[in-house]
């Protein structure tokens, strides 16, 4: 019975072309990401941070623009475009889904007690959420990261100045998922038998919020890795050394004019991560039949 | 009691003035269009007289300009504001396109015996802009208010060597500015002012240049409300004058000031458009709607080229450099901070990140400045075998990891080369540590710094005094580096005793070979900035200051 | 329905109140010294740091201050912004046009193509024009801000000359960071349009009216269209906290004076007073349209008027 309604769920997911498309966009970035020196060993210069600004000679070097040597060309530092962009992918990955991960667990514990329990604890709950949406992200990363952060800013510390601000999302998802299902009259049956909360929760409410909080944290990973280079790219995110997309892009800026390259492959890289995990989510949303629950 | 009637009476006839024209300055922001064409036909007929075969209309010039810190001359501290600044001020002794001091208001200055005592003798038909004379009183005034903690002038500092100076700046706030006369300064009577310093300081009229020395009626800023109006539309006596208030982010626009007794600016009208990205500038002014775009960012420098000779290039009296905490180990080394500034490409960076828009730093003094010495140091080359010998001779660095502290708000292109040479070379691993600047001298302050910091310095006045007493004396507040040597010192001394500027000039030659040698800062790049102007222009000058002398420039059509 | 209203009211107090201690204890969290920072770059006097001081009020204590400037926040009066050293309200009245503009043109763009193609593509549930609205989404969603304006203001401003590259000089320069800007919210716009006119298409008294006769056109206006607008209206709420982050790209890339760069400027200069006037506006204008839109709802919807 359980195996055929597993087989059900991929036989309609894997039929989806976003689907497919998805795997195809997140299997490069994910590459990458686990195995980049795999990936970058096909391309003729492979460190990220070997860096010159002479050639062999001792003459300097221009950025150079895509060739054989280097497939993505080189930035003004003098390092390969390629390997950095390849390297850049699991910095991306590695905050899109901490920061993801986090903020979906923290959410969706808030968004049950706050469904479950009601009354004072749900209207802080709410109270805050309000608040934390009433900030743009932008705003309250750039506070969070000069208060929290002492000069160094890590992708830790941007995965959780990120997650810190999109709870509220999956918080709002968890509670009236948790509200709709207390009322559904088995749960109230199970309730009246003496059925313990924990129980309840982890029986009836969680398999029932889960697919829910899934669907909606899948396109966030996308969005979270949007931000991080956003703000790298605003200079306030992640810095040199670290390699990733946001910093190439915080790098490129202005050079656009002649070196649209620098620019447009992290870009391309970026579009195809977030694309990726929207896609995903929408195919798992029409897969997994969600109904979404309002608020 | 006296003082205030006499003044009450002599501002009288000038309140009626200054509401007139105050009348004239709401009525052309209103309907800005026609007056803006009036006023300018007015002027260009003034014009037609001096300038010969001109064609008719308004000579408009437009500049792109960063949003100033300030345009008020008490409260000016850096060069977006100059610009504007030096077009409404004329101060006491003023800088030529060559840097040297020339008569300002004052036409003729001494100085005594002792060294101690300057009297100016001020121009009887100095004016301000509303037509009320210049008199030695408000050099009075704006002194006593640039001292005063009251307003909290940045560049307060400039005025320590006048006697008195230090007592207005360190007394308790009063709460009222400008309200405590710097005793050194007097006026003898309306056109003769005399100033006393502290000790023999022969650069004190080049000093006097800075715009917060620049003249102030005291009845401009005498309530909350007129400073405040005052801070957006200052009231100057130099050869432009405000044309409505300043449009913050958004621009100035000066016109001739009708009333300034001294050669008169070609341009009727200059506009200046606040601009927070200078690439934008840069494209605005391609699409055509710049005369000059300034501060052309490096990442356009290879375009601009093709502007050829209207692409202009100038030193701008900035050292960019890296400092050591000379008193943490192991940077109290000589040797490690040799090791570490021998392996800096400064040429390899100049060229590559910043297209050649900065210069390869030589030493501690850019070589433009007057007296700088023309050799470069022994730190200032790159020469990476070197380098590794002398690091691995001094023990290296225990660890092999060190802090680099990065300006947050600035970019991080120029630090990059520096980060991977010294991976490459040493295999020293830096951990970057990014501040905003508001919080950045905090952090890097003497005591506080556990590692190289990246900073920069710009000449206050064209002098070498300027970099060397600043940065290195062991009293002065900007030496964060904990450096000091009593040799530098008492050469330094000599220089301020000295008969004049240029006596004493080769005592700060000998400085600076001193303070090269020692090596508290790896000096990285001497600052340049270039722009562009339109092919409408004639006799553009750009001073070595990178102020443009945009007085001077002539519009075609 | 009064007393709905009231408790939206008073709820959207409560949680103005809530950011306003949040946002002014983020503020002073931020390290460095304000007074610092007012005094410029160069190293000051003590005396100057404690005039400073004074005349900012930074020597009171954070109680004190905070109810200093709650009282002023009823005055109108938001206090001084430390850098610039002029009142918060003037920079806010300079700014705040800017951004009015670029969100208004914004959200006409995102809201007219969203919820047109939203609506035509659920019409077309599945065909080639449905397609193609579902990938434009998918590409506005992921092609960030700073990518996208980089690309147009090189084509466009750069190499076609069609619009201005930036500045403010006319509408027409607001084009650009419009769309720029517009992007993300359009595929936003449009995916909820289209799912919420799908969704009521197959609705029992749809399927009554079609069965009645009544003309496919006729359906979408009267029932499809109304009825899909309510969640939009919440979108539109909710929508203008996000555009206003967004702006502080937007305006950077474009070089608009508005509102984002202000406050990424005076976030960066540690200048208090002008962070938390800025982010206590952004706030209030996203509780009140977002008030607005649940009041919209209600009006639109009878059914929430019975809750």
């Amino acid at each position: 019975m359980r195996s055929r309604r597993r087989q059900g769920w991929w036989y309609r997911i894997s039929r989806l072309l976003g689907f497919r498309i998805a795997c195809v966009l997140l299997g490069i970035v994910g590459v990458c990401a686990l195995v980049p020196q795999l990936v970058a060993d096909r391309s003729p210069s492979t460190n990220p941070t070997e860096c010159s600004l002479r050639a062999a000679d001792g003459a300097y070097q221009d950025r150079e623009a895509p060739s054989a040597a280097h497939w993505f060309g080189t930035d003004a530092q003098g390092c390969d475009e390629f390997s950095r962009v390849v390297y850049g992918a699991r910095t991306s990955l590695e905050i899109g889904l901490g920061a993801g991960l986090i903020t979906t667990i923290g959410g969706t514990a808030l968004g049950l007690v706050a469904g479950w329990r009601g009354g004072i604890i749900d209207a802080i709950v709410r109270r805050l959420a309000d608040v934390t949406l009433g900030i743009p992200l932008i705003v309250g990363s750039i506070l969070l990261l000069s208060v929290l952060v002492n000069g160094r800013r890590t992708p830790t510390q941007i995965m959780v100045t990120l997650a810190v601000q999109l709870w509220p999302g999956s918080a709002r998802i968890a509670r009236s998922v948790t509200r709709t299902i207390t009322h559904l009259p088995y749960v109230e049956a199970a309730r009246s038998m003496g059925a313990s909360s924990t129980r309840i929760v982890v029986r009836h409410v969680l398999p029932n919020a889960l697919p829910v909080v899934i669907a909606y944290a899948t396109p966030l990973i996308g969005v979270l890795i949007g931000a991080e280079a956003t703000l790298s790219y605003l200079g306030i995110g992640l810095q040199v050394p670290t390699v990733s997309w946001g910093v190439m892009i915080n790098d490129a800026q202005g050079l656009y004019s002649r070196s649209p390259y620098l620019l447009l492959f992290p870009g391309a890289f970026l579009v195809a991560a977030v694309t990726g995990f929207i896609l995903l989510g929408d195919a798992l949303n029409d897969s997994l039949d969600v109904h979404l629950v309002r608020a | 009691m006296q003082r205030l009637t006499k003044r009450l009476v002599l501002a009288l006839p000038l309140l009626l003035v200054a509401a007139c024209s105050s009348d004239d300055r709401s009525a052309s922001t209103t309907t800005q269009a026609s007056t803006t064409t009036q006023a300018s036909g007015s002027t260009a007929a003034s014009t037609a007289a001096s300038t010969v075969g001109t064609a008719t209309g308004a000579k408009k010039l437009s500049v792109s300009i960063g949003e100033p810190a300030a345009i008020d001359p008490g409260l000016a501290q850096e060069i977006e504001g100059a610009q504007v600044i030096r077009l409404l001020f004329l101060p006491l002794v003023a800088l030529d396109p060559a840097l040297e001091v020339v008569p300002g208001v004052a036409t003729k200055w001494s100085v005594s015996d002792d060294g101690l005592t300057w009297t100016f003798d001020l121009d009887p038909d100095a004016v301000f802009s509303d037509g009320r004379p210049v008199v030695a009183g408000d050099f009075v005034f704006a002194f006593a208010r640039s001292a005063d903690p009251d307003l909290a002038a940045p560049a307060a500092y400039q005025g320590l060597p006048i006697k008195g100076w230090a007592d207005v700046s360190n007394a308790d706030p009063s709460g009222k500015i400008g309200d405590v006369p710097v005793t050194g300064v007097r006026a003898v009577d309306d056109h003769t002012l005399t100033i006393e310093t502290e000790a023999p300081f022969a650069l004190l009229p080049k000093v006097l240049t800075y715009p917060i020395f620049d003249p102030v009626a005291p009845e401009y800023v005498s309530t909350d409300a007129k400073a405040a109006a005052y801070a957006d539309q200052p009231i100057g006596n130099g050869p432009y004058t405000m044309v409505g208030p300043w449009q913050h982010n958004v621009g100035i626009t000066v016109a001739k000031n009708p009333a300034y007794s001294g050669p008169a600016g070609i341009a009727d009208e200059i506009e200046f458009t606040i601009y927070s990205d200078a690439d934008t500038a840069y494209k605005d002014f391609k699409a055509g709607n710049l005369d000059i775009a300034r501060n052309v960012p490096a990442d356009d420098v290879a375009d601009a080229r093709s502007f050829a000779d209207r692409f202009l290039v100038t030193p701008t009296g900035a050292l960019n450099y890296i400092g050591f905490p000379t008193n943490v180990t192991p940077f109290d080394n000589p040797d490690i901070r040799l090791a570490l500034s021998l392996a800096v490409d400064r040429d390899g960076i100049a060229e590559r990140i910043w297209s050649g828009t900065q210069i390869p730093a030589t030493g501690m003094v850019p070589a433009q400045v007057p007296g700088a010495l023309q050799t470069v140091c022994d730190g200032c080359t790159y020469d990476p075998d070197r380098a590794k010998q002398l690091y691995a001779a001094a023990g290296g660095i225990p660890g092999n990891k060190i802090v680099l502290y990065d300006i947050a708000d600035d970019g991080q292109a120029g630090l990059e080369p520096i980060i991977n040479s010294w991976k490459d070379l040493f295999g020293l691993d830096v951990e970057v540590r990014s501040f905003e600047f508001a919080q950045y001298l905090e952090e890097t302050a003497a005591g506080k710094a556990v590692g190289p910091f990246e900073l920069g310095w710009v000449w206050d006045y064209p002098s070498m005094y300027s970099f060397l007493s600043p940065l290195f004396e062991s009293t002065s507040d900007a030496n964060n580096f904990g450096y000091s040597n009593p040799a530098f010192d008492a050469l330094l001394e000599q220089a301020r005793t000295a008969k004049d500027e240029a006596a004493g000039l080769p005592f700060l030659t000998k400085a600076q070979g001193i303070v090269e040698k020692d090596l508290p800062l790896i000096p990285e790049m001497f600052g340049e900035d270039g722009g562009v102007y339109d092919t409408r222009l004639s006799n553009v000058k750009v001073d070595t200051g990178a102020l443009w002398r945009l007085e001077l420039i002539d519009v075609d059509g | 329905m009064g007393h709905l209203i009231g408790r939206r009211i008073l709820g959207a107090a409560a949680t103005f109140i809530l950011s306003t201690l949040v946002v002014f204890g983020a503020a002073f969290a931020l390290p460095g010294d304000p007074a610092r920072v007012i005094a410029g770059r160069r190293t000051v006097p003590e005396a100057t740091l404690r005039a400073i001081r004074i005349k900012y009020h930074l020597d009171e204590t954070l109680p004190q201050q905070y109810l200093r400037w709650l009282g002023g926040l009823l005055r109108g009066d938001f206090g001084q912004s430390y850098a610039s050293r002029r009142p918060v309200t003037d920079i806010l009245v300079e700014a705040l046009p800017v951004t009015a503009k670029l969100l208004g043109l914004t959200l006409v763009v995102e809201l007219t193509g969203g919820a047109v193609l939203g609506v035509l593509a659920a019409g077309r549930r599945g065909g080639r024009f449905d397609s193609g609205v579902l990938a434009s989404c998918v590409i506005g969603l992921a092609v960030p801000a700073f990518v996208l304006g980089a690309v147009v203001q090189d084509v466009f401003g750069v190499r076609w000359r069609i619009l201005p590259v930036a500045g403010t000089s006319s509408t027409f320069a607001y084009v650009l960071p419009a769309c720029t800007l517009a992007v993300t919210g359009y595929a936003v716009a449009a995916r909820v349009m289209r799912s919420q006119a799908m969704t009521h298409r197959s609705e029992p008294h749809v399927v009554v009216a079609r069965a009645k006769g009544v003309s496919e056109g006729a359906i979408t206006r009267r029932h499809v269209v109304r009825n899909a607008l309510i969640p939009f209206v919440t979108f539109v709420g909710l929508e203008i906290g996000t555009l206003a982050g967004g702006s502080i790209v937007t305006e950077r890339i474009f070089n608009l004076p508005g509102v984002g760069r202000v406050v990424a400027r005076a976030i960066s200069q540690r200048d208090n007073a002008l962070i938390i006037g800025f982010t206590m506006a952004v706030i209030a204008v996203y509780l009140v349209v977002d008030l607005l839109a649940d009041l919209v709802a209600v009006v639109l919807d009878p059914r929430l008027r019975v809750q």
